[in-house]
């Protein structure tokens, strides 16, 4: 897949603009974000998936610093406001900070910033090894909104909609990027319009662009329509994303409070085959349910979700050695298992430390990522943690093809 | 028993029989507060209740420090928009940590985003959860009228030390919960009538029915009390008298005190729908 440029964002912006308010001062700007460094050793698999014979089963550092921050502009007048949102991140790795074979890495199980194979879908600007850093630019919403009265809003750029009742990954959502391992869930390129008629319906309608940039081809804009509804104590949500000759799919959500379970799920099905061309409806689904008690001193969290992954079949090859995940031409849920099960375990006490434990499983392949984080909140403003990723599964497996095995981190973030 | 027990006993009756007697033949008199009080129905005085917190729509600034015996104390500013008959949207200023994230609250709904965490969805939280460790449940600060979901009845008066007012009289009303998904089983509510010297010293026009509650006991549904709230320094705020702190004290933590200082508090009848919307809660 063609990994995304600024470029590309900024003809968005321009292609799409939308008729820009008058000309006014800034009325409002606020920013807020965060600056994170990491230092790493990571577990090369004594395994054939390590290329290189002499580097299994040895050890290496690595390290990252990650800007994150999130601008918004508030512009226009009472009647119309505007406002102009960047949400994004630079990451700076030192050169020595890479595999050993020369890749620099700003996270063992997501791709390094300017990489070229599959990708998050959003766009890396890393120059290469030669300078004395890595530095990386991740863009994840930049996008300008303005309002037309109290009901409707229209927005252009790279964006995010509210989508989705799942929580690992949301089986009728063929319209954003989705990155289980990325550090935020990115936007699609695009315009959407908005319509909330009351506080609890809302209708939305979106298209995105990124492919027909690429490919120059009209058609190839997708088209996606979302309207989401809250009748308590349920949310339902109904979906539909289509694109010529790649994709249709209808889908549903829905959550709905149960004693102290949040139970939720989604439904799809995906109509279209692009390899034949032809109409091959398969299902996507998920069940999940969701434990949380927010006690005096401390929060807990238990989740678990099943995915059932009916576009196994259609699209067999994984997306490469990383577990990103894209919405591209050919898909949009493209992984290579039938059967997911997804576990996270957390406690938290306020302003004080957290704890996180998640499973995904590969049960088709029966692979496993497992990630492990402590947190130490007492230090205003800043975090101090200490993680340890880790995987399992025969070679050829989803998880276990990652050449990776450990990775344990300690890192540091403040935030402003 | 010696001649000083024999008389010490004989006080100690003469003193109980005292007592026995003026609590039989002479009952509390009805005081100036029962006595304006007692001809309102206590739902009214319900909402008045709600009436004399906030107005019936309104933006807010509150100030939450919450203290726990060995533990670090912690402050949050949360700006919270609250419009009538749709729902309450809270945005969080500091800690840094924290700003940014914000919860919505629609009937007895609730979820939080944090814009931080990458994900793009909300989750849900229960209205009798603490709310973000403090003392307060998610509720109290969320959901500022009493009267959708409970009910009242008048349960006779009381005297409240108040650290403002001194010692006043007050007349108590009980709410029930009328319904599974209310934070409280009950909740007794201490109104005092704003008349007489301590509410001349009050400034401003005063607050809607004169009457202001200075004490609310939180008992749980099985009948245990679990929280008591103190309103405290009492005065103007948009427009009328109202407490601009709210001190709640737990009863099962010994130490564990939340405060909420109402920094800044405007009525506003033109806060816009959209804004209670879940698509706007991650927009």
């Amino acid at each position: 897949m063609t990994r995304r440029t600024p470029t590309l964002l900024i003809a968005t912006i321009a292609v799409f603009a939308v008729p820009a308010p008058p000309p006014v001062a800034a009325q409002d700007y606020s920013l807020f974000g965060s600056v994170e460094t990491r230092g790493a050793t990571i577990y090369r698999k004594d395994s054939p998936v390590v290329v290189d014979a002499t580097l299994r089963g040895t050890w290496y550092p690595s390290a990252v610093t990650r800007l994150a921050a999130t601008h918004r502009l508030t512009l226009g007048s009472d009647s119309a406001p505007a406002e102009l949102l960047v949400d994004h991140a630079i990451t700076a790795i030192p050169v020595g900070a890479s595999d050993g074979d020369g890749n620099a890495l700003t996270d063992a199980f997501a791709p390094a910033p300017g990489s070229t194979g599959s990708a998050t879908g959003t766009a890396g600007t890393g120059a290469g090894a030669a300078t004395a850093v890595v530095l990386g630019h991740e863009i994840y919403q930049a996008y300008v909104s303005v309002r037309g009265g109290d009901h409707v809003a229209l927005r252009a750029g790279r964006q995010r909609l509210n989508w989705g009742t799942g929580w690992t990954f949301s089986v009728t959502d063929a319209l954003h990027p989705q990155s289980p391992n990325s550090e935020v869930e990115p936007g699609f390129d695009g315009i959407s319009v908005a319509y909330l008629p009351s506080p609890n319906l809302s209708l939305e309608a979106a298209i995105a662009v990124q492919d027909a940039l690429a490919t120059e081809q009209l058609q190839d804009l997708r088209q996606a329509a979302y309207i989401s509804a809250y009748v308590a104590p349920v949310d339902i949500a109904l979906s539909v994303v289509h694109q010529y000759a790649t994709m249709l799919r209808p889908g549903i959500g829905m959550s709905v409070p149960a004693g102290p379970l949040l139970i939720a799920g989604e439904a799809a099905f995906e109509a279209y085959d692009p390899r034949g061309e032809v109409l091959n409806t398969q299902p996507l689904a998920s069940i999940g349910a969701e434990y949380t008690w927010y006690g005096d001193l401390t929060d807990v969290v238990i989740l678990g979700e099943y995915i059932h992954n009916g576009l196994e079949e259609t699209y067999q090859e994984p997306s490469a050695f990383t577990v990103a995940v894209t919405t591209d031409a050919a898909g949009g849920f493209q992984r290579p298992g039938r059967h997911y099960l997804a576990l996270t375990a957390g406690a938290t006490a306020t302003q004080s430390w957290s704890t996180e434990h998640t499973l995904l499983a590969n049960l088709t392949d029966e692979s496993y990522l497992v990630r492990h984080d402590a947190t130490l909140l007492r230090i205003p403003a800043v975090d101090l943690s200490a993680g340890v990723t880790w995987n399992a599964g025969a070679a050829v497996t989803e998880f276990g093809r990652l050449p990776q095995g450990m990775v344990v981190e300690l890192g540091a973030t403040a935030y402003f | 028993m010696s001649t000083k027990n024999r008389t010490t006993a004989a006080i100690s009756g003469v003193i109980t029989l005292v007592v026995m007697t003026v609590g039989i033949a002479a009952p509390e008199p009805v005081s100036s507060q029962d006595r304006v009080l007692a001809d309102r129905s206590a739902e009214d005085l319900l909402i008045l209740v709600d009436e004399t917190l906030f107005p019936d729509s309104f933006v807010a600034t509150f100030r939450m420090t919450t203290e726990r015996p060995g533990r670090r104390t912690t402050e949050m500013l949360i700006e919270n928009t609250h419009l009538e008959g749709s729902g309450t949207f809270m945005e969080v200023e500091e800690p840094r940590r924290s700003r940014g994230m914000r919860f919505l609250q629609k009937e007895n709904d609730l979820w939080m985003y944090n814009p931080r965490s990458g994900s793009r969805r909300a989750i849900r939280l229960s209205p009798r959860d603490s709310f973000q460790g403090s003392v307060f449940s998610n509720n109290d600060v969320s959901d500022p009228d009493y009267s959708d979901d409970y009910t009242a009845g008048h349960a006779g008066s009381a005297t409240v030390d108040h650290p403002q007012l001194g010692t006043v009289e007050t007349t108590v009303i009980e709410a029930r919960a009328t319904h599974d998904e209310a934070a409280y089983g009950r909740m007794e509510i201490y109104l005092w009538h704003a008349v007489g010297a301590a509410a001349e010293e009050l400034p401003g026009p005063g607050s809607p029915g004169d009457v202001i509650p200075v004490r609310f006991d939180y008992y749980s549904r099985s009948g245990l009390p679990f929280k008591r709230m103190l309103l405290l320094e009492i005065g103007q705020l948009a427009g009328a008298t109202r407490p601009t702190v709210m001190r709640m004290e737990s009863l099962e933590e010994e130490g564990a005190v939340t405060t909420v200082r109402i920094e800044a508090l405007q009525a506003r009848d033109d806060i816009p729908q959209r804004l209670f919307n879940q698509q706007e809660l991650t927009r």
